[in-house]
């Protein structure tokens, strides 16, 4: 029976693991400045492969009784890959599960008018804002 | 929410170019009144709790939130005349068009106004 901790296990999952939370945890700050470094998650994505690297070498380590961790070596690693997977899917498909907006007005066109109300309750419309620009901003909701 | 403190920055730029800044969302308007105080916006936020203006530039985004039908993000520069100069329609909702970018196309639709302002 192996004796020696598994760190490098340990070490795979806290970095795989803790990689997709910070990551998520820096969306929900809503920090213009931080938001915009963190774009691409370029070092998310690196700190996470590594995390996986060593859940796999844990678990060889494991499996050669150099250390231990037989079972919780797998288990640590399909948390992991579990994680590494569902932030995968939400970077690369999920985020882009929007409309295509194909026709929505393009550059050249008249901006279609509408009237609503701003957060006073009063009424704004679009074509009474003639003689200056408008920068219109649609997003997604405060929720 | 990031990007409507980005705008907030360059709110004082904006309006200095004579822009007028307007957001837009399902929200309802006592919801919206919250969010400006909160955020210390100063420009205002609309309610198109009915998807009015949203259906008519095509950003319906049905069941993107938890309560049904929201706006898909998008940001659209319209001229003084009323004439879309520039848009951002990112097709990933982990992108938003940056402020500055914003700014430039504000930039870009001034001096064009000035110029028509000149024709007899």
């Amino acid at each position: 029976m192996a004796t020696r901790r598994n760190w490098t296990a340990l070490a795979g999952f806290v970095l795989g693991v803790g990689a997709v939370v910070a990551y998520f945890a820096l969306v929900l700050t809503f920090d213009p400045g931080l938001h915009r470094r963190f774009e691409t998650p370029v070092l998310f994505l690196i700190v996470l492969g590594a995390g996986l690297a060593l859940s796999v070498l844990g678990i060889r380590q494991a499996w050669r009784r150099t250390h231990r961790g037989r079972f919780l070596a797998p288990l640590s690693a399909s948390v992991n890959f579990a994680a590494a997977a569902f932030f995968a899917w939400y970077l690369f498909v999920g985020s882009y599960a929007v409309p295509a907006a194909t026709r929505a007005p393009a550059v050249g066109a008249i901006a279609p008018d509408f009237a609503l109300r701003d957060h006073r309750g009063d009424e704004v419309r679009l074509s009474g804002l003639r003689g200056r620009p408008v920068v219109l901003v649609f997003y997604r909701g405060h929720w | 929410m990031a990007e409507l403190q980005g705008l907030q920055l360059e709110i004082d730029e904006l309006e200095g170019r004579g822009a007028e800044v307007l957001a837009v969302a399902v929200d309802p308007v006592a919801q919206n009144a919250e969010v400006v105080r909160q955020l210390g916006l100063d420009y205002r936020i609309l309610s198109d709790d009915r998807l009015e203006a949203i259906d008519a530039y095509d950003l319906r985004h049905d069941d993107g939130g938890p309560n049904g039908a929201i706006a898909r993000s998008a940001t659209f520069v319209i001229d003084a005349d009323g004439v879309v100069r520039w848009r951002s329609l990112e097709d990933s909702y982990r992108f938003r068009p940056r402020a500055e970018d914003v700014l430039a196309a504000v930039a870009e639709v001034e001096p064009i106004q000035v110029q028509r302002r000149n024709d007899p």
